[in-house]
């Protein structure tokens, strides 16, 4: 198993939730916590792709026998952060209940989906 | 507000602590396995790449009540 698949996969669970989001957005008549979500959702993507930069990089430089300095957590943190000043200057825009659950959303993916994993595996 | 202050530096740094830690113990236990068994690497950084995720959630959702909490002061 490559975690790039699992990564693929993950990325593609988010980006078909955001379209979701979207759609939601615009039929419901609660537009701006679905703007929010997908404001979070767009973050949170964001920061599952320095996740998987960060990983590659240290599994490679273990391999190589080298140093690796990353800031994928210190990183990581500071994308929330600027999610959420985003969301809390505009506030006629995005939800801030929203652009929390979307910020969580990859984590929710990642712990979720190995539940429909575990037949296989066993 | 000087309460909150407190509260408030209290919950940045022990997020920042409990992160820190977490994610080393994740990162050490894969760099190891990775150096000790190269073939396994694939696998191992799947673990990792699942695991960081797990560690870091809660220290974000810290950050994000602090400066939550600083929004409010």
């Amino acid at each position: 198993m490559n975690y790039g698949d699992a990564a693929k996969r993950y990325a593609l669970y988010t980006i078909v939730l955001i379209i979701l989001f979207f759609i939601l957005a615009a039929l419901t008549p609660y537009p701006i916590f679905f703007l929010g979500l997908v404001l979070g959702a767009a973050f949170s993507l964001l920061n599952l792709y320095s996740t998987y930069v960060q990983v590659k990089r240290l599994g490679e430089g273990a391999l190589e026998g080298k140093k690796k300095f990353a800031f994928g957590t210190v990183s990581r943190v500071i994308t929330a952060v600027l999610c959420l000043l985003l969301a809390v200057s505009n506030p006629h825009i995005f939800d801030l209940v929203g652009v929390i659950i979307g910020l969580m959303l990859t984590y929710a993916i990642i712990m979720i989906e190995p539940i429909f994993h575990i037949k296989r595996l066993q | 507000m000087g309460t909150i202050a407190i509260g408030i530096g209290i919950i940045a740094g022990l997020a920042a602590i409990a992160g820190a830690i977490g994610v080393a113990i994740v990162v050490k236990g894969t760099l190891e396995g990775i150096t000790r068994q190269p073939e396994l690497r694939g696998q191992l950084q799947t673990v990792m790449f699942i695991g960081i995720p797990l560690v870091e959630a809660l220290p974000i959702i810290a950050i994000v009540i602090a400066f939550l909490l600083l929004g409010n002061m």
